[in-house]
């Protein structure tokens, strides 16, 4: 046992040992919206750049006269009338720069950059006008092209140097960082701050008796609990500090794109941000809150002391906390991920290729998504296995509450899928680090599309299937009735769970798909609108011959069938192959699973929030402040996501750093960055509302909204174990026989519909 | 978006009519119900009606029969209306995913993608002539030379460039000027642009031969529009259209571990993509049917790295010299899939 660990341990190293070390700084030459040229091919080694007579500090608005050449002995200076032999391109941050003779140069995209007549050789004078202020510095970037003597750009060597003159009275330079870097440490403090203020509310309780042993016993056994709630709690937090964490790096780049040609953001940032915003927003806050949903309420549901193996529960959430770090890691390297969260290779795995590969945070970040996803799986075996075996006395396959059905469902799905997805992320992490080639050079890019959507449309679907759960109590329970179609919407669950299998094409369709399976895909897709239809159609029917009461709750479950809708009647246009060749990867796109992820999956979380924050603390959270978070909240969250149906429309294409004027984009981006702004702020309101009400909030006992489920027989909060004796589900359909029941189908049809039942 | 009606435009419609329906009753039940069924006007007699009490399984429904016709109807009325939008779907998408233009009217354009700029290799060769500008550019092959008509306006030079080589030409006054030395090869580049004082251009003449590239961002991708309507009555596409043949390049070819990335080849305006997908070697293919003359957008729409971005440019549907693009073929909104 103990040679096997320490061979695998071994081969750990060794893994590590080959891994590409992280380079902090950028390779190559940027685009001209960066300050850089686009020159051809990648920074070359073989080309030298050498500049002369730049002064080593510069007097105040003297005129200097300075030499570029270029040397490159592997493409010698080729005959005179043989072409272009070479270019340049100078960006300075002080000071002016221009070219002897006139001629021989031109601004370019706020740079200098040689004319054709200069191409002709490699060897270049400038004259240097310094400027009047002699406490700064000049940076000067001076990109020096060999040219192979072709007409394209192939062959052709360039090379960069960076030179900083310094005036005679600067004083030393400040050191500069990353604003990316200077955020994230900044939210590692407030998280820092957080376990600080936790330390010191325990402080402050009895200062006279505190000491760290002391802490260290209330700490403790939040860090080890594997209580079924506890952990649950930890979820929900974990998930909702990085649902800002994640809606923050959405606000940042909603700034770049709220007019056109910004230059907020660097492309690397974007890139980096957008990838991270994506799957912070799934992995990281998606799926934990509705893990939290799922540990506290589900064994409370169908009446089980905890989960079937707690222990693996507590694993699973600490494996999810420590992939985090790997996940973010990058970004304190200065380029964090920036594969975007579908991570398509040969991108993602080109990990040596200056400026064309991707960013050094990959590396780590592939590796935190194997982790996400052996995490998932844990969760998995524990709560299929709870289902099939801890259900107390009553509770029946078809007596099952929806929210717990929704959640078997889902974990179902997750199970099933995420082999592909572990499986191809680790062909990934190979492909990236130790140079195997499943998905590039002669392997085949595509198989990793399937191998993720094959997992991925799952996992939209395992979001969003406990939302309809949490939607299913919440109607039923606040229209005071029985939810309507039971078993159609266990129906319709299952049978979501299984279409959604086979439906992973849709991704595709523009992979270059024979037409035949593109149609497949198509109707196969098409086919998730029934049972998603027959739920909207059931949660209206809900509503009828209830007595709708308004609570918080109650509000944003009605969002959520207003929102959903409108997500799922936009997804209706995407398994059209005629259509998805305009929409896919547009702000379409963007906007419908915003739509169906926010306004399905969030709102309904919120929901679940306010319904169960009574049976977690004992008190009901504040009415009026549940009101105002959802008035803010829904208005600003369908102003900003509307337009970008529009955008998409139009042709913007998602994923993009900037866009230009001419467009016409400007004035809708600008609407969206708003009100996304009023969204982010709106959920401080929900976040102040927990705090109030944890302390403040108007007591409750048992059922204080009229539930009937067994999560609601016992105190709030429930005690550990969560029940002291197993309770029986009674069943008000026992023995009140229907009197119609025992005729056949074929009989009624025959007879004719409604004869006997009159109104 | 589009200016053109494509296969994509008009699906659009129909698809956005029957979302229209499906949002307006939904919600109009939904609204309906929360209003009649609220709190304080609804009996709250409900709760025991339903023998609602924690730990009890409620009454699943208080009149089974209707119930459970309701719930199939639900079922039913989805699957409805899905197969009728599969329908609509299917018999429209059949003209588009079947009818690749045949060998002989088509137009080859070979697209490649490299980090970060198209090139467009063209397969066939294009000779081509601005409209209704007034002016006319005539080559006459056979005798060397070149005739320059501008009538009613006001020319000031004629840039005319063989195979790079650029030479001027003042008007002087006149509307109509002859170059000679022009030697017509079709295996070479030429165009010759009139301009005003200046410098705007006013009218050009191009031959774009076979194996000559154009790069975004500077240069655009020019392709001519159809002008043979469908002889056949079970199609509404023209004859002739444009077949991009695509592939994704790596822009330095010494390691052989890089393929290139994935990129897709978007022309929103003809409402189009398709991937570019690095290894593929027979590549992917697109077509379009451009209708009408104009200068439209081309986008990356696959995320391809650092200046994803950036990766635009610029498509000129012309007409090819002697024809017109005035005429209306292909795709109406009116004559696809009938109703509706």
């Amino acid at each position: 046992m103990r040679t096997r660990a320490v061979a695998m341990l071994l081969v750990v190293l060794a893994a590590l040992a080959f891994t590409p070390s992280f380079e902090a700084m950028p390779a190559g030459i940027g685009s001209a919206g960066d300050g850089g040229c686009s020159c051809h091919g990648g920074a070359n080694a073989d080309t030298t750049v050498v500049v002369t007579g730049l002064p080593e500090n510069f007097n105040a608005s003297e005129t200097y006269t300075f030499t570029v050449t270029v040397v490159n002995d592997d493409l010698p200076r080729s005959e005179p009338d043989a072409g272009r032999m070479g270019g340049y391109r100078i960006l300075v941050t002080e000071g002016a720069v221009s070219p002897v003779p006139d001629s021989a140069g031109q601004i370019m995209d706020a740079g200098l950059t040689h004319t054709a007549e200069a191409n002709m050789v490699r060897t270049w004078d400038f004259e240097w006008t310094a400027p009047g202020d002699d406490e700064a510095t000049a940076e000067f970037t001076i990109y020096g092209n060999a040219v192979s003597g072709g007409d394209g750009p192939g062959g052709d060597e360039w090379n960069v140097v960076n030179l900083l003159v310094p005036g005679i009275n600067a004083g030393a330079m400040a050191p500069s960082a990353p604003p990316l870097i200077i955020l994230m440490t900044a939210l590692l403090l407030a998280v820092g701050l957080i376990v600080l203020g936790t330390m010191w509310v325990f402080y402050r309780r009895s200062p006279e008796t505190f000491t760290m042993g002391a802490f260290w016993a209330y700490l403790k056994p939040w860090l080890t609990t594997t209580d079924h709630k506890e952990v649950g709690i930890m979820y929900f937090l974990y998930g909702f500090l990085f649902f800002l964490v994640g809606g923050l790096l959405a606000l940042l780049f909603r700034i770049q794109l709220s007019i056109p040609e910004n230059d907020f953001l660097t492309y690397d940032q974007y890139n980096s941000f957008f990838t991270l915003h994506g799957t912070t927003m799934i992995f990281l806050a998606a799926m934990p809150m509705i893990a939290g949903f799922m540990n506290y309420v589900l064994p409370l549901q169908i009446g089980a002391k905890d989960l079937a193996f707690p222990r693996i529960n507590a694993l699973g959430l600490w494996m999810l906390v420590f992939s985090t770090p790997l996940i973010y890691t990058g970004i304190w390297t200065g380029e964090g991920a920036d594969i975007t969260w579908v991570m398509y290779p040969p991108y993602s795995s080109l990990s040596e290729f200056g400026e064309y590969g991707n960013n050094p945070g990959t590396t780590a970040f592939i590796a935190g998504m194997v982790m996400l996803g052996a995490s998932s799986t844990l969760s998995g075996v524990n709560f299929i296995t709870t289902v099939f075996t801890m259900r107390a006395p009553g509770v029946t396959w078809w007596r099952i509450p929806l929210f717990s059905w929704s959640v078997f469902v889902s974990v179902f799905m997750l199970f099933v899928s995420l082999p592909a997805f572990i499986v191809g992320v680790a062909f990934l992490l190979f492909d990236h680090t130790i140079g195997t080639t499943f998905y590039t050079f002669g392997g085949d890019p595509i198989l990793f599309q399937h191998l993720f959507w094959f997992f991925g449309h799952p996992e939209v679907y395992v979001v969003i299937v406990p939302a309809f759960g949490i939607v299913s109590e919440v109607l039923a329970t606040s229209a005071r009735r029985s939810v309507f179609g039971y078993k159609s919407m266990v129906i319709a669950m299952a049978g979501i769970g299984v279409v959604g299998f086979v439906v992973w094409g849709h991704h595709m369709l523009t992979s270059g798909m024979s037409p035949a399976w593109r149609a497949a895909f198509m109707i196969t897709t098409m086919l998730v609108a029934i049972p998603t239809g027959a739920k909207i159609f059931n949660w209206l029917m809900t509503l009828y011959q209830g007595s709708l009461v308004m609570r918080t709750h109650t509000l944003w479950a009605l969002g959520f069938l207003i929102t959903f809708t409108l997500g799922g009647i936009s997804g209706m246009f995407f398994p059209v192959s005629g259509l998805d060749v305009h929409f896919h990867d547009t702000y379409f796109v963007v906007a419908h699973f915003h739509y169906v992820f926010i306004g399905g999956t969030v709102f309904a979380l919120f929901a679940g929030v306010y319904y169960w924050f009574p049976k977690v603390t004992g008190r009901k959270m504040d009415e009026r402040l549940g009101l105002y978070h959802f008035l803010i909240g829904f208005a600003s969250y369908n102003a900003a996501f509307w337009p970008m149906h529009a955008l998409g429309m139009m042709g913007m294409p998602r994923r993009t750093h900037s866009y230009l004027e001419e467009t016409g984009f400007a004035s809708y981006n600008l609407a969206v960055s708003t009100f996304a702004f009023i969204f982010g702020l709106s959920q401080l309101i929900l976040v102040w509302n927990i705090i109030y009400s944890a302390r403040r909030g108007e007591k409750v006992g048992k059922d204080p909204w009229g539930g009937w489920s067994l999560e609601w027989t016992t105190t709030s909060p429930p005690p550990t174990p969560s029940f002291h004796d197993i309770p029986t589900q009674r069943d008000a359909n026992e023995g009140h026989e229907h009197g119609e029941k025992k005729k056949g189908v074929g009989k009624r049809l025959w007879e004719g519909s409604g004869t006997e039942v009159s109104q | 978006m589009a200016a053109q009606d494509t296969l994509f435009s008009v699906l659009y419609d129909k698809f956005l009519f029957w979302a229209i329906i499906v949002g307006v009753l939904t919600f109009g039940v939904m609204f309906l119900f929360m209003a009649r069924f609220r709190a304080g006007l609804a009996p709250d007699e409900s709760k025991s009606l339903w023998k609602i009490e924690p730990g009890t399984f409620p009454l699943e429904s208080s009149n089974h029969d209707n119930d459970r016709k309701l719930e199939i109807a639900f079922y039913v009325i989805p699957t409805i209306l899905v197969a009728w939008l599969t329908f609509l779907a299917t018999a429209s998408t059949a003209d588009v995913w079947g009818s690749i233009p045949d060998d002989e009217n088509r137009f080859d354009i070979t697209v490649n993608g490299y980090q970060w700029y198209w090139e467009f290799v063209y397969e066939d060769p294009l000779t081509w002539e601005d409209e209704h500008t007034g002016m006319d550019v005539e080559v006459r092959t056979n005798e060397g030379d070149v005739v320059l008509h501008a009538m009613g306006l006001n020319p000031h030079t004629a840039v005319v460039s063989m195979d790079g080589m650029k030479t001027e030409h003042a008007f002087n006054g006149s509307d109509m000027i002859t170059v000679d030395d022009f030697f017509f090869d079709a295996g070479l580049h030429y165009k010759v642009e009139i301009l005003d004082e200046e410098s705007t251009v006013l009218h050009t003449w191009e031959h774009i031969p076979v194996g000559h590239i154009f790069r975004t961002p500077v240069e655009p991708l020019i392709i001519p529009c159809s002008t043979v309507d469908s002889a056949s009555d079970d199609s509404d596409m023209p004859e002739d259209g444009v077949v991009f043949t695509m592939h994704s390049r790596p822009i330095d070819d010494s390691d052989p571990r890089y393929v290139g990335v994935q990129h897709s080849f978007w022309l929103p305006e003809f409402g189009v993509k398709e991937d570019l997908v690095p290894g593929l070697e027979q590549g992917t293919t697109m077509y379009v049917f451009p209708d009408d003359a104009g200068t439209f957008p081309i986008r990356c729409a696959e995320y391809c790295g650092l200046q994803h971005s950036q990766m635009v440019g610029e498509v000129k549907v012309v007409a090819e010299e002697g024809k017109t693009c005035d005429a209306d073929v292909g795709i109406k909104k009116d004559d696809v899939g009938g109703e509706a």
